[in-house]
């Protein structure tokens, strides 16, 4: 799988980073939500994880500007939001997009990484 | 005669009416003028203002509830024409009927929450004293000591009726008044209707033509001749307080009399001392008659309001228990709450970053040494997430219940503690009697004993101890767990006993105030009772939890 890892502490993103390609996936990250929607546009991933909070945009800021690449329905499955805060406003709009969100601290990081490499198709 | 005698009071009474309208005005206001029977007539298009209308056997009397100082008698046989008067002022009877029954209900709304709401219905009603209208009323919100910390109101006004409606943005400095669409007003209104948590962001309202910074507490409210919103802002991102919310839910009713009344009086007043003007033109015999202040005391719900004794309930308030301390206090608790909730936000995702990383390394291959100090890290790390959780839980959630073994919590616990206790001897006794196991949160339960042994061991310390003990004592009486913490240290004073409990109080010079105030709430919070003991000799402490 090649995917796209979109967060900005540094020490989250480096650790996501090595935990998924030890499992054998092509990993790229970065800090940035504008440099994201730049790769996002030059690339082909087959999931993208961002964090909601980044410090220039949003992650849902990322998804309203690669509608045009991408159906709504491809974006409900390539798309994984994480997020240290979610109130019921993001769950709302994470939603609209039918997208996954994953709740900062995983629970289980492990479990975690099934979600961000797994076939989305499933439950 | 008599005749002549009315017509001479009615004349005395007209000159001392507190405002009057201009006819000129009125015409405007109104948009029509008809004449009935030679004498000027308004008709009115919209709901009027509240006239009480009191029916006896022999007379019916009319007041209106805005301007209380004047009652009009009419005898009964001018009933009749009266009726008609007033039904060519009110399109439909059903306008009539609710004048009647309208202030009652109100009051009495007002008085049900007067019992829970004694010092903010005080507060409310001085703020009433010093408004003119409801913007400023709502602008004395900021006054409260429970809103102190928000910074921006918005209020949404819409006349039944009416096609349009107002918004109003208030801060401690001014107000922007500007029109807004109806169907704008409907939708936020509904938004809000239907929110269950009252905690809202500019998505979540659908608001396009207004700006809220962050999250904003809201409550809509369906007038008589209203329907309004009321949004109350922080400005800040951090999510609403479950106090905050919950102080609005409290006192909405309380706020609502006060939106009624104002709401009334302002677009009403005007309609109201038409009506009564155009009595005094009716050609029928009319008494008119100032009512006794006595009269006003009691049958006027806006009078009672403007006429409260402040001065004696304030000196009862002073009096008894409410001092200057105490809301000190509370503004300690909620800044402390702001800060939890601040520093959750920003310890957690760094955090999370070390615990991703320990993990990352831990699946290395190291040898045993590197893996063991990783190790050490990784669990001081979920440590640290558990305590700015539990922290932060505090405020809000009830904790969740496992079993666990008393002794390998307490011994977890001398080894958290080591740092400050290592030279303290430390037991554990069970009564023969005493269980082994308890169901409850072992973080609090943990938390409390972490705080009471790094106390206890650094007063000993401090006080140069010699062989300075904790011993730890269990025992099962009556569904309770006991746990005895005591001490062979210097004790804690008698005149400081009373307040050792008090949060931010501390005789440490580098305490925060906050261990034992911390830990007598979270017993609180696993069902038991944190109490100081007497003893001979130093510290003895007493954990109640009931099973």
């Amino acid at each position: 799988m090649n995917i796209l890892i979109i967060e900005d502490e540094i020490l989250i993103q480096k650790s996501l980073k090595k935990l998924i390609e030890k499992r054998g996936h092509t990993v790229q990250a970065t800090a940035s939500g504008i440099e994201a929607i730049e790769l996002i546009k030059d690339n082909q991933f087959d999931r993208i994880i961002s964090d909601l909070m980044l410090k220039d945009i949003t992650g849902f800021d990322i998804i309203e500007d690669v509608k045009s690449k991408y159906s709504a329905e491809e974006i409900s499955h390539l798309f994984i939001i994480m997020t240290a805060y979610s109130s019921e406003q993001v769950l709302a709009k994470a939603k609209l997009y039918n997208c996954k969100i994953l709740n900062k601290p995983f629970d289980n990081i492990a479990k975690a990484i099934d979600i961000f490499v797994g076939d989305s198709n499933e439950a | 005669m008599e005749n002549l005698n009315h017509a001479n009071t009615q004349k005395a009474i007209s000159s001392k009416t507190l405002v009057r309208c201009n006819k000129e005005a009125i015409n405007s206001f109104l948009g029509k003028t008809c004449i009935i029977d030679n004498h000027p007539h308004y008709e009115l298009t919209s709901n009027p203002a509240d006239i009480n209308i009191d029916l006896t056997d022999d007379s019916i009397s009319l007041h209106s509830s805005i301007e209380t100082s004047k009652q009009f008698i009419v005898k009964k046989e001018n009933f009749e024409y009266l009726f008609t008067h007033l039904l060519k002022l009110h399109s439909t009877k059903e306008d009539f009927q609710f004048f009647q029954s309208k202030n009652l209900t109100n009051f009495n709304k007002l008085k049900e929450n007067w019992s829970h709401g004694h010092y903010i219905f005080l507060k409310l009603n001085s703020f009433l004293k010093e408004s003119r209208n409801i913007k400023e009323f709502t602008q004395c919100f900021f006054k409260l000591e429970k809103l102190q910390s928000f910074k921006t109101i918005h209020l949404f006004i819409h006349e039944k009726g009416s096609i349009s409606s107002k918004h109003i943005q208030i801060n401690k400095e001014r107000f922007i008044e500007t029109n807004q669409n109806i169907k704008e007003f409907t939708t936020l209104f509904q938004a809000i209707k239907k929110s269950k948590n009252r905690s809202f962001g500019q998505s979540s309202l659908k608001a396009s033509n207004f700006q809220i910074l962050g999250t904003c507490i809201g409550h809509e409210f369906s007038l008589l001749n209203h329907n309004l919103i009321l949004l109350i802002s922080k400005d800040d991102f951090l999510p609403q307080q479950d106090s905050d919310v919950e102080f609005f839910y409290k006192y909405k009713e309380c706020f609502r009399s006060y939106f009624e009344i104002l709401l009334n009086i302002e677009f009403n007043l005007d309609k109201c001392l038409f009506i009564f003007d155009s009595f005094e033109n009716l050609p029928i015999e009319m008494e008119t008659k100032v009512k006794s202040t006595e009269d006003i005391r009691v049958d006027s719900f806006y009078r009672e309001l403007l006429q409260a004794d402040f001065a004696s309930i304030l000196k009862k308030l002073r009096d008894t228990h409410f001092n200057l301390a105490d809301v000190n206090h509370q503004e300690r608790m909620v800044l402390l709450g702001e800060l939890l909730n601040t520093l959750k936000h920003e310890l957690s995702n760094p955090l999370f970053g070390l615990q991703l990383s320990s993990e990352l390394l831990l699946s290395e291959d190291l040898d045993d040494e590197h893996k063991e100090f990783i190790q050490h890290i990784h669990s001081n790390i979920i440590r640290s997430q558990s305590i700015i959780d539990n922290f932060s839980g505090l405020y809000t959630d009830t904790p969740a219940l496992e079993k666990i073994n008393i002794e390998s919590l307490l011994n977890e616990v001398f080894t958290l503690t080591k740092s400050e206790s290592k030279q303290m001897i430390k037991t554990i006794q069970f009564a023969k009697n005493s269980l082994k196991e308890l169901e409850t949160n072992q973080t609090y339960l943990a938390q409390i004993f972490f705080n009471l042994i790094i106390n206890s061991s650094q007063a000993m310390k401090e006080a140069g101890t010699q062989s300075p003990n904790i011993k730890i004592f269990i025992e099962t009486i009556d569904k309770k767990m006991i746990f005895t913490i005591t001490d062979n240290g210097p004790g804690i004073p008698a005149d400081k006993k009373d307040y050792i409990f008090d949060t931010f109080y501390t005789t440490k010079s580098s305490g925060t105030g906050l261990g034992l105030a911390i830990s007598k709430r979270l017993a609180e919070k696993i069902r038991g009772n944190l109490t100081l003991e007497d003893s001979p000799q130093g510290a003895k402490f007493k954990l109640e939890v009931s099973l």
